[in-house]
């Protein structure tokens, strides 16, 4: 998995003092990682509305589970293992969330791509945001583990309960339908 | 093979190994010979490459708003409010010293009947990499056993504690000597095998209970005293567990009274850390 500046960062004393009720602590975590975490949520879910409600979600399960965190591995992979599982488990209720964009949409008037792009003046960066919003949500998430957070295909597998050979595959669709969508 | 010229449609089927990186020199020769003379696949190849390229280069992106104060709500009813803990100081003396006592009580009979008759099998650790703290570090004092010495009679006498090769698991000796092995030394244990949760617990209770002594002068001395009277109570029930185990370590029971114990121990260590100074 590809580690960003904010992985690198010791958090040591952070992660015992906020396992002990440390909410300062805690929020010096929250700080350092929110970010990454929320790319990861808005990316893999396709809004950025909801990606921000997942955030908040994973922080309150890293609260609540910390205690159990035993720093086998860094915080910071620990808290995006944490975050992928809570997008993928938001994803079984898809109907829910289905309604929830179409509020969401209806509210503001943006649409979901809108919502979900970058600073303008990325050019490319900001069309392949765009372009991942309209891929299967099973392509997506599993070009955003893959191409965008640095999972292998092994540890996709796991996390998502499919096969390695699955998981190159819908890689696969997921790159060329972007390519599709990019060209048009 | 080599010499075989591909079509598009060969091509597609191997696209996926292609860009995985999977195919064979001879077969990814052969696609990268047919791309250099077909604009379509050769256009594919390089739109890929920049898709992934462009996906792992994506900046990180920032919430609208700082989402803190919606997470620091939800966790908050989890914690107790330091004031509500002060008020309620009294109250929560009592409650961890009747519990103390009564996981005392309990630990006592049951082990007593459980030594006899329970027979399952013990949950242990192996894992070299796992830390584990010396046992008096944890909670309860180390029994003593003897081992044999080494075989080696140049090898230099040892002082304290025994050396444990750190890539074999740890196996629980026996708690007299047997005679057969040489001249048997009494070392106290502090490499005897720990149930995965005291294995999990026992970082998390040494620095609490470096914590605790740091804020010795911060807390009242009858609270100190307080806290100190049940850590005893404790790791007396720890002590004894572990004792137990010691003589019947295939008892799941026995296991479970130990892990129960140290979870005491830990939650005791973390609302003392969560006390108030005192005014």
């Amino acid at each position: 998995m590809l580690m960003n500046s904010s992985a690198s960062h010791d958090d040591t004393a952070d992660v015992m003092l906020a396992a002990a009720g440390d909410r300062r602590a805690f929020e010096r975590l929250y700080r350092t990682h929110v970010n990454r975490v929320f790319s990861l949520c808005t990316r893999m879910c396709g809004s950025k509305v909801r990606g921000e409600e997942l955030t908040q979600d994973v922080f309150v399960r890293a609260w609540e589970k910390l205690p159990q965190f035993r720093g086998d591995a860094q915080f910071s992979t620990w808290i995006h293992r944490v975050a992928v599982n809570i997008v993928l488990t938001d994803r079984k209720n898809e109907a829910r969330t289905r309604k929830r964009m179409v509020e969401d949409e209806s509210e503001s008037g943006e649409t979901p791509l809108q919502k979900a792009s970058v600073t303008p003046g990325y050019g490319d960066r900001m069309d392949i945001t765009a372009a991942m919003e309209n891929l299967p949500p099973g392509a997506r998430q599993i070009f955003v583990l893959h191409d965008i957070e640095g999972y292998k295909h092994e540890e996709i597998a796991e996390m998502c309960g499919i096969t390695a050979g699955g998981s190159k595959a819908q890689l696969h669709r997921a790159r060329l339908l972007l390519r599709e969508a990019l060209t048009r | 093979m080599t010499d075989k010229h591909l079509t598009c449609a060969e091509c597609d089927e191997l696209f996926l190994e292609y860009f995985e990186g999977e195919l064979d020199d001879a077969r990814r020769t052969m696609v990268e010979a047919h791309a250099s003379s077909c604009a379509r696949c050769q256009g594919l190849i390089r739109d890929i490459r920049e898709i992934t390229e462009t996906a792992a280069s994506l900046p990180e992106l920032t919430p609208s708003r700082d989402l803190w104060k919606g997470i620091e709500s939800r966790i908050e009813s989890a914690v107790v409010p330091i004031t509500y803990r002060r008020e309620g100081i009294h109250l929560s003396r009592r409650v961890i010293g009747i519990a103390a006592a009564l996981l005392v009580v309990i630990s006592s009979s049951v082990t007593y009947v459980a030594t006899t008759k329970t027979k399952r099998p013990i949950r242990v650790v192996t894992s070299p990499g796992d830390f584990v703290p010396p046992t008096d570090e944890i909670g309860g004092s180390a029994p003593v056993v003897t081992q044999p010495a080494p075989p080696s009679t140049n090898a230099p006498e040892a002082t304290s504690t025994p050396t444990v090769e750190s890539t074999t698991p740890p196996v629980r000796r026996p708690s007299v000597g047997n005679g057969l092995s040489g001249s048997p030394r009494t070392l106290p244990v502090t490499n005897a095998p720990r149930t995965a949760v005291e294995v999990s617990l026992a970082p998390q209770i040494v620095q609490l209970q470096q914590m605790l002594k740091q804020r010795r002068d911060q807390l009242d001395p009858s609270t100190i005293k307080v806290v100190e009277d049940n850590l005893a109570l404790i790791d007396a029930a720890v002590k004894q567990a572990r004792a137990a185990l010691m003589r019947d370590p295939a008892s799941g029971f026995l296991t479970e009274q130990l892990d129960n114990a140290l979870q005491k121990k830990l939650e005791l260590l973390r609302t003392v850390a969560l006390l108030p100074s005192r005014s």
